[in-house]
């Protein structure tokens, strides 16, 4: 493989990683606190991604403000398909299949009320029209702008979301009841408010990610679908339970679909197309080989550091 | 309860057998055209606006039908094939159940015309394809008619052409892995080879895809290793085709070599981003096009479409619009039944002459008129215009 | 303190509580006693709002608790120390002290940390490791310490000396006591009959969901029959 080539694509496995990381915590958030591997969670990205094209087709360019209002309008998308679905049904305690396919048909209500929002404006496959600006290259070293806002804004968020996690009150309690429901309702933790939170931060993170996403491709109704598979299977690699598992697996798995990918490509001349069967095998791999993920690994590793 | 079911059955019963007098009565007949199209998916905007075309066509048909006294009228039943080949098949079953169309107008790709086939084939459905061009679809005898747009038979030999023509010693292909695609690889190959081309590379991505970086890294490496000489051909659908330029107008390979590109990635909103209108520029993209043809009737087509629907007709809307009237004048050339419309459609279509250019099958049942126009981005980038023709019969460029 | 009145709970469709009615008195300190499947869990947890209640009334005073969310029972001043999973393994100690604290008002959590680590000092030594890693008895004294540390009037205990090492044990009963002295209202469930019987002033036995003694550890203590018919000899 040229070197060129690798320097190209561990750029891409960097800006990718971190929308993907964006996502997952997300996910692996809602698994662990709210006990619910939500599939509605792609249409948060979407939502948040469309907010932000529209505002910016309305002429607001500065990107903090197009970040701050997909981060609002993923949030919210969260927040009330929590209050409107997912809460009444675990008010009836129904099973964990009937949510995940609650999770299903919420999302693809969603998508649907965003394919109508598409239509009426006619901004399908649009980018977020931020102008393109080359800050570095050096040799095949290439940095953009849009690199300079995608892959700095998700590794702070994802620092700031860990750092929540596990240095505030609020993260405590959402670790609190991710460990242990019932005792976290029997010592008075307000189990709801931090419920909504969870949400509140899962759905803004999903939406800042669409956003992202946005500014680095194109927007589409069915963006946050194609890229669900990739990030939940970053969120499996992380056990579904590990934070920084999970973060280490969204790299894993945007590592493996440029690097990897187009090493075999080169190298053995497996056709591109097979890309979106990459996270599958990781997925299925994961599964059958080390179903708690990559935790015990880092545990492990942390143990022998010490 | 019971009560109340059983008169409104009563009431339904009744209600039925006077909709049935009322129309024994004006002996009016209906044919019932079927349209399975994408309605929803990333060419959801494709399928509606197609639909738009088709009932456009079918409003004027049966205001003229009304206007000669003809006891004929058409209705359409549509069904979305959620861009898949399964769900064309289901389409049509549905449509075809529910309504016994022995005709549909559409679907749109090669893939879901495919995906229909069998259905159509085993039950004397005749499929009119508006916009399908894959050459998978090229087969002898069966129910599949695509009557406006050629086959890319064509238009590979006419990019292969320009390649040649550009003095491409070698060629890197980046398609939508699907039968349009790859049809559309393979015989771009063939071509470029035949006509003294050397080395292509080719890069399939997947449908769905919705961020190219990988497969643009791919491509640039490979126009790379090919050196001087090197010209890339992109076969993408729309949004695809917008994530790769994203990608591509930064890249240091991508943005020295020449480019061309099938007609559907030509968009207007591929433009509507600077940065890609000049990258395309730059790289004196060119496509070849079926659309760029026109007739004396185009404009009054546009004129209508914008007076009945309040918007322009998107891309290869006239096809559709054409290929309902080729439908519909079978139909009533040769009744309301599959078999004898599947006979006399070429003949029909032989004789048509619509909003772009004239019909003639071949015996696939594909049109076997290629007659391109070349088109490139205008220099202030805000639209493609055409810059010469490819005659696909005699494979022949003329630049203006 | 708390009134149990005509009350048939369990979980899902399954009654255990049949019809029970018992009462239990402000500031003392009373222990539920039975065989296995008596009922004594179930009782906690249908205080605590945690499982099925098909009919009756459970009131703090005068105020109905049946309908109240979990949360809102805790903020009432009661703690409850279930038996299995009753501290959040994955967190440090310290957080799990943290999480005990936080119903305090804010100026009052350093206090009552300091004071806790009086009662627990093991506790003290272990803050920042893993409550996961905890040996069974510092797992058991971080599990009443987390109760512990929401200043309740009443503390609800399920077999907080289960599976204990004898030694241990005694530690635990200790720390009991030391908490009845407090004026809180201890509710022990226990398994080990004599031995919760020479700390605790009134005793209640289960058997099949329905209460079948009722008197001063002393009565029943003394009361053969109950000893062993339901009890077993221990």
């Amino acid at each position: 493989m040229p070197s060129s080539l690798l320097v190209t694509s561990l750029v891409n496995t960097i800006q990718i990683g971190s929308l993907y990381a964006l996502m997952a915590l997300g996910l692996t958030l809602t698994f662990s606190v709210i006990k619910l591997p939500n599939f509605a969670h792609a249409e948060y990205v979407t939502a948040g991604a469309y907010a932000a094209l529209i505002i910016s087709l309305a002429g607001v360019l500065n990107p903090l403000i197009i970040i701050a209002v997909a981060f609002l309008v993923g949030a919210l998308t969260a927040v009330v398909s929590h209050l409107i679905v997912f809460k009444p049904l675990e008010r009836q305690n129904v099973s964990l299949y009937t949510l995940i396919l609650a999770s299903f048909a919420v999302g693809l209500i969603i998508r649907y009320i965003l394919f109508t929002i598409a239509d009426y404006f006619n901004i399908f496959d649009l980018r977020i029209a931020i102008p393109l600006q080359i800050l570095f290259r050096t040799g095949s070293l290439i940095l953009t702008n849009l690199f300079a806002w995608v892959a700095p804004t998700s590794i702070v968020l994802v620092i700031l979301l860990t750092l929540l996690i596990n240095r505030t009150a609020l993260g405590r309690e959402m670790r609190a009841l991710a460990n242990n429901t019932i005792l976290a309702r029997v010592i008075g933790i307000p189990v709801e408010r931090v419920k909504n939170y969870t949400w509140l931060l899962v759905g803004g993170m999903a939406g800042v990610a669409g956003a992202l996403w946005g500014l680095q491709s194109a927007v589409s109704p069915l963006m946050g679908w194609a890229a669900i598979i990739s990030v939940f299977a970053a969120a499996i690699l992380g056990g579904l339970s590990s934070f920084p598992g999970t973060i280490l697996g969204a790299y894993v798995v945007a590592f493996s679909e440029n690097t990897i990918m187009l090493f075999l490509n080169f190298s053995y001349g497996v056709d591109l197309a097979y890309k979106p069967a990459i996270p599958f095998i990781i997925i299925i791999a994961v599964l059958l080989i080390r179903p708690q993920g990559l935790t015990q690994l880092l545990k492990r590793a942390g143990e022998l550091g010490r | 309860m019971i009560k109340k079911l059983v008169s409104i059955s009563l009431l339904l019963v009744m209600l039925s057998l006077l909709g049935a007098g009322i129309q024994a009565q004006d002996d009016i007949e209906t044919y019932v055209l079927g349209i399975p199209l994408p309605f929803t998916g990333s060419f959801g905007s494709f399928g509606q606006d197609f639909e738009r075309g088709i009932l456009l066509a079918v409003s004027q048909m049966n205001a003229e039908l009304e206007a000669a006294g003809s006891n004929i009228r058409f209705d359409t039943a549509s069904a979305d094939t959620e861009q898949t080949p399964e769900g064309a098949a289901r389409a049509l079953q549905t449509i075809a159940q529910t309504t016994g169309a022995q005709v549909v107008v559409g679907p749109l790709t090669t893939d879901e015309v495919l995906g229909a086939k069998q259905f159509a084939d085993e039950n004397g459905i005749v499929i009119v394809a508006m916009a399908s061009s894959g050459p998978a679809a090229s087969i002898p005898g069966d129910n599949i008619y695509r009557v406006i747009y050629p086959p890319d038979t064509f238009s590979s030999k006419a990019f292969a052409t320009i390649a040649l023509e550009r003095g491409h010693e070698n060629m890197v292909v980046l398609h939508v892995d699907d039968p349009f695609g790859n049809g559309m690889n393979e015989q771009f190959i063939a071509n470029f080879q035949a006509g003294g081309g050397g080395e292509v590379a080719s890069f399939g991505y997947a449908p769905q895809s919705t961020e190219l970086s990988t497969e643009a890294a791919a491509v640039s490496a490979a126009l790379a290793g090919f050196g001087d000489n090197a010209g890339f051909f992109c076969v993408c659908f729309p949004g695809a085709a917008q994530a790769f330029v994203q990608v591509a107008q930064v890249d240091p390979i991508l943005t020295t070599v020449q480019w061309m590109g099938n007609e559907a990635m030509t968009t207007l909103e591929m433009l509507e981003d600077p940065g890609h209108a000049q990258t395309l520029i730059n790289a004196n993209f060119v496509t070849v096009s079926q659309s760029a043809a026109s007739t004396p009737l185009t404009p009054i087509f546009n004129a209508d479409f914008v007076a009945m629907f309040d918007k322009e007709p998107g891309i290869f809307t006239n096809y559709a619009f054409d290929a309902a009237n080729i439908a519909m004048l079978t139909m009533l050339a040769a009744g309301n039944d599959g078999a004898a419309v599947k006979s006399m459609l070429p003949f029909i279509s032989n004789h048509y002459i619509g909003t772009t250019v004239q019909a003639y099958l071949d015996d696939n049942g594909d049109q076997a008129i290629a007659s391109y126009g070349i088109r490139k981005v205008s220099d202030d980038g805000t639209a493609f215009e055409v810059i010469g023709s490819y005659n696909g019969n005699t494979d022949t460029i003329t630049y203006n | 303190m708390i009134t149990v009145d005509h009350l048939t709970a369990g979980y899902g469709k399954l009654e255990i509580l049949q019809d029970l009615s018992l009462a239990f008195a402000a500031e003392q300190f009373s222990a539920v006693l039975g065989p296995n499947g008596s009922g004594k869990s179930t009782l906690m947890k249908a205080i605590m709002g945690l499982n099925t209640i098909f009919s009756g009334s459970i009131t703090l005073r005068t105020r109905e608790l049946i309908g109240m969310q979990t949360e809102a029972i805790s903020k009432l001043g009661i703690a409850y120390v279930p038996q299995r999973e009753n501290i959040f393994t994955e967190l440090s100690v310290l957080e799990n002290l943290q999480l005990g604290v936080r119903i305090l008002p804010r100026d009052q959590r350093e206090n009552a940390l300091n004071e806790l680590f009086e009662l627990f000092p093991i506790l003290g030594r272990r803050k920042p490791q893993k409550a996961g890693q905890l040996s069974g008895g510092e797992h058991r004294m971080l599990a009443i310490a987390i109760a512990w540390l929401s200043r309740p009037t009443i503390m609800l205990l399920d077999e907080p000396s289960a599976g204990l090492a004898p030694a241990i044990a005694t530690d635990v009963f200790n720390i009991l006591k030391e908490l009845s002295q407090q004026g809180i209202t201890l509710i022990v469930v226990e398994q080990n009959a004599r031995r919760i019987l020479q700390h605790c002033d009134y005793a209640f036995v289960l058997r099949e969901g329905r209460l079948m003694f009722d008197g001063s550890a002393q009565a029943c203590l003394e009361d053969e029959e109950t000893i062993k018919g339901y009890l077993g000899v221990h």
